[in-house]
């Protein structure tokens, strides 16, 4: 059943492809939370996962960093490529793989001892690259990444306050600029708005917009109206199965598979 | 109506006044205590008493080995006890939890630190001072208390880095940055107030042991400060205990005064515990 799920709908992606999915299993324990996905992440483009709550889609995110296998009793089958590589193989370091594959949570969680410099900076630090820069290029890089954020205006003057004093739309962006300032390719972000309020969450939607000219971005969303506004494609996840991935018009103006009609038309979920 | 009402708080003020009484009744005991010392001691108790050896003569004796000695077990058992402590902790905190060895460790940790301080002594003796020839010195005494508030350094430490919420260490993973560079550079610095607090209060519990030093072979009659980590030493407890199974009365007027040296020590120890729980919470947020 589920193979004829995935042949009805071969995913149209013109773009060339980034992230690729190939049949991923995933498990807590003994309960499989993902039956084998396949899909693809577009190059420089939004790539949203909907579905409802339990259908697997933060798992299937954070197994696109290796953020999954930290969990107890996690455990994952299959394939991702990232650039054509297999991310879970063994020559590939996932500390390494993070560093281009970066995330932003649900909740806002800039580190609570840094001020708003040092959470930009927190990457470089961590990684323990930012002794090997002068001074004056770190400054230049937090001004770049905050900008990119759409931070930078309204934090510049205090840049050495605590960044959990930020509103908490504000310190969502500043999560963001603490991933780009590492440099990812690939930004994944999971639920990022589901804390935030309307305006907020609509300057991070503006946010995703100008940042898919630079960086590949996927993004799960429990919000139907938030997939449409941002993505490029969508993946609708039904209990760990993929059943539809298309670009995102055709998929809210004419769905293939009536159960993704039902979840877009509001029958469920 | 009304009785119904004033029935319905009778249980209620029934338990007001037993929680009251329980925070009272050992206010009242510290406080007969504390009396008792002081008006015992105060006839000793001077800077002189501080800065003198025991002597045969009662009016004459001092504390000054016993808090000398005391001081130096602290700083050595802090030596000794933190790093592995703290490290323990880490280890079963941020690396070992899945594992049955894990587990098998913590229910053992949580069993030792209910093992009778006597036993660590014998312990202490055995290997300390005649398998590893340190003999009957500050080092075999500093490692005997090591061992006794090692679990207790451990289970504190563990508290505070549980207190350390989970999505910063996923923040910081997901920043690619290493187990070791998450432990050190976020994990740690948060939880470092607990620790310290904790360590703090372990170290004010060994100060006053006196049973595992007594059988690690600790004098009770030295004239001098101990001039390095293999010198005999003394501690306050001991001291104290010293003075007290004498027949003289002038020796319990000295025990009463050692004991407000060993209470106030331990009383600025705890003080500084909360001193710097506070300072390093504000400074944290």
């Amino acid at each position: 059943m589920l193979s004829t799920v995935i042949n009805s709908t071969p995913p149209p992606a013109p773009s060339p492809i980034k992230v690729n999915v190939e049949g991923v299993r995933a498990w807590f324990g003994t309960h499989e939370v993902l039956h084998g996905i396949d899909m693809p992440v577009a190059d420089r483009a939004v790539t949203a996962i909907i579905g409802p709550s339990g259908c697997g889609k933060s798992t299937l995110i954070r197994s696109l960093n290796r953020m999954h296998e930290l969990s107890d009793g996690a455990r994952l089958e299959g394939r991702i490529t990232l650039d054509g590589v297999d991310i879970y193989s063994k020559e590939v370091d996932p500390v390494l793989l993070r560093r281009r594959v970066g995330m932003v949570f649900q909740k806002p969680n800039p580190f609570p001892s840094m001020s708003v410099r040092g959470n930009v900076l927190s990457g470089l630090r961590l990684t323990g690259h930012s002794r090997t820069v002068p001074n004056a290029k770190l400054d230049e890089l937090v001004e770049k990444a905050l900008r990119d954020a759409a931070l930078w205006d309204e934090v510049k003057d205090r840049l050495d306050a605590p960044g959990v004093g930020l509103s908490g739309g504000q310190q969502q962006r500043l999560c963001i600029a603490r991933s780009l300032a590492v440099s990812p390719e690939v930004l994944l972000m999971d639920e990022p708005c589901s804390a935030l309020d309307p305006i907020a969450t609509s300057r991070i939607e503006d946010l995703i917009h100008s940042l898919k000219e630079t960086y590949t971005i996927a993004i799960v969303t429990h919000n139907m109206q938030q997939a449409a506004r941002v993505s490029d494609y969508t993946a609708f996840l039904l209990s760990g199965d993929l059943v539809e991935f298309s670009e995102t018009n055709r998929l809210f103006t004419s769905p293939r598979d009536s159960r993704t009609e039902d979840y877009i038309t509001g029958k469920f979920g | 109506m009304n009785t119904q009402q004033q029935r319905s708080r009778a249980p209620e003020r029934a338990f007001y006044v037993l929680a009251l009484a329980a925070v009272i009744i050992p206010l009242l005991v510290l406080a007969g205590l504390l009396y008792g010392v002081l008006e015992n001691g105060s006839e000793r108790l001077g800077w002189d008493f501080l800065t003198s050896y025991p002597s045969r003569k009662p009016t004459l004796a001092g504390i000054l080995p016993g808090l000398a000695g005391s001081f130096f077990l602290m700083v050595l058992t802090a030596l000794i006890a933190l790093p592995l402590g703290v490290g323990a902790a880490i280890h079963l905190e941020e690396y070992g939890k899945r594992s049955r060895f894990a587990r098998f460790i913590e229910l053992n940790i949580a069993n030792l630190a209910g093992v009778p301080s006597i036993v660590y002594g014998l312990l202490g003796l055995g290997l300390f001072v005649r398998t590893l020839h340190f003999g009957r010195s500050l080092l075999a005494g500093a490692c005997t208390l090591s061992l006794l508030v090692l679990p207790m350094v451990v289970m504190v430490s563990r508290e505070a880095l549980r207190t350390v919420p989970q999505h910063l260490r996923e923040a910081s993973y997901a920043l690619g940055a290493t187990r070791w560079a998450t432990v050190r550079q976020i994990v740690l610095p948060m939880a470092y107030p607990g620790i310290l607090t904790g360590a703090i209060l372990a170290l004010s519990r060994a100060i006053g042991e006196t049973a595992p030093l007594v059988v690690v072979g600790a004098l009770t009659y030295i004239t001098f400060v101990p001039d390095g980590i293999d010198a005999p030493f003394t501690a306050l407890p001991i001291q104290i205990f010293n003075w007290v199974s004498r027949p003289q009365r002038g020796f319990v007027v000295d025990a009463a005064a050692g004991i407000v040296v060993l209470l106030l020590t331990m009383l600025v120890l705890n003080g500084a515990a909360i001193y710097l729980r506070n300072r390093l919470q504000q400074k944290g947020t």
